[in-house]
């Protein structure tokens, strides 16, 4: 009879190999796993004391209704994130919308991003209605700037901000092809990728974004969803509130009360 | 070649979190201005404006916060001598109806005063400056 106790045959080897492997890789996953969240822990403690990503869902909501189209938003913008102040680069921005009937005939103009005013407008005369709609990075929760980018400089934070990293970014400019609210631009300065931060260095300080803090009539609202005391979840709930261009899926974290079919 | 903290919350580097959230702040906040000017602070709380905050007008001012202690006070903007209030209240057709404008032609014309001089831009709208 022949032994076959100390003999390697294929079903030991297999049965003796899954054995190794699986106790390899746990070891190996087990000894990372505190490294891991060591770096994590690494990169939270540079943040402001005591603030927490993860704690936080930031949203805001613009109210067209009380909108009076004073521009203070862009300019706070500007001062604030040191924006370019050659004319066509903005964070946030004002548009003023004239639509004619049903939406037979829609005129939209921006002078200047609305930072100086709007001056009268002669093409808009006669127009059945006429409002102002302040535009801003929507950080949309499916953004299409994020899937685009090659090196993953774009990116989503744990707290709903979807952020530039200028150190990373290589001014591919697909992010700003892919934005379909045309809020990105690259920064003549850097030669990267530049939009709304939302003032993470603000809220991360527990003050309230540039804009929001300036507007004199509170038509931009600030908020964070996760937080049962912010005031924007009376806000949501009591308004009819939209999104822009809801169609593409985007999920935006920008709402907006009193919106018009016809801003897009 | 993995840069560090790349991968830490998601595929992007953990710390440009933190890079992104050094930049210094221009503007203060009004808690901020309502540590020195209170009584201010407190008469537009209790006006019918209450919503425009100090640096609405007076521009960013978080370097005079920075500053205060130092002698050379950097001073935020004063709006008074311009023709600030026009920014806002100015008549404009695509402005919502219910907000107050004013044709400031005729209203200065007709008074023959600036708007500061009737209005006191901290308290209620309506009531007259002393």
């Amino acid at each position: 009879m022949r032994k076959a106790v100390n003999k390697l045959t294929r079903r030991s080897f297999l049965k003796l190999a899954t054995r190794w492997i699986s106790a390899g890789t746990l070891l190996v996953t087990g000894l990372m796993a505190p490294l891991r969240s060591r770096a994590k822990d690494k990169a939270l403690a540079a943040l402001p004391k005591g603030y927490k990503p993860t704690a936080h869902e930031w949203c805001m909501s613009i109210d067209i209704e009380k909108c009076i189209g004073c521009g203070r938003c862009g300019v706070a913008c500007k001062a604030e994130n040191d924006v370019p102040k050659e004319p066509y680069f903005f964070r946030t921005w004002v548009e003023r919308y004239f639509v004619w009937g049903t939406g037979k005939k829609t005129l939209v103009d921006s002078p200047n991003g609305g930072i100086d005013g709007f001056p009268e407008n002669r093409d808009g005369r006669g127009a059945d209605k006429s409002f102002y709609v302040p535009k801003m990075c929507n950080h949309c929760e499916h953004s299409p700037c994020e899937q685009v980018c090659p090196v993953g400089a774009t990116f989503r934070s744990p707290d709903g901000v979807v952020l530039v990293d200028k150190d990373y970014c290589i001014g591919c400019r697909f992010c700003v092809q892919a934005c379909p609210y045309g809020c990105r631009f690259i920064n003549p300065e850097t030669m990267t990728a530049d939009k709304c931060t939302m003032c993470y260095h603000r809220i991360t300080k527990g003050l309230l974004p540039a804009c929001a803090e300036v507007c004199p009539t509170g038509a931009r609202m600030f908020g964070d969803l996760k937080d049962a005391k912010s005031p924007i979840h009376a806000f949501l709930a009591k308004n009819k509130v939209q999104v822009l261009k809801p169609h593409l899926r985007t999920h935006p974290r920008v709402f907006y009360a009193g919106l018009d079919k016809e801003v897009k | 070649m993995v840069p560090e903290s790349f991968g830490d919350f998601g595929h992007y580097r953990g710390n440009a979190l933190a890079e992104i959230a050094t930049h210094t702040p221009q503007f203060a906040g009004r808690q901020a201005c309502a540590e020195c000017h209170e009584e201010v602070v407190n008469a537009m709380a209790n006006a019918t404006r209450k919503v425009p905050g100090c640096e609405t007008c007076h521009g960013p001012s978080a370097t005079h916060v920075r500053l205060i202690d130092d002698e050379d006070v950097f001073p935020p903007w004063d709006p008074s001598p311009n023709q600030w209030c026009v920014t806002c209240h100015a008549t404009d057709p695509s402005r919502p109806e219910a907000f107050p404008q004013v044709d400031f032609n005729l209203h200065e014309k007709k008074s023959g005063k600036t708007c500061i001089q009737c209005h006191d831009p901290h308290k209620h709208r309506l009531e007259k400056k002393k």
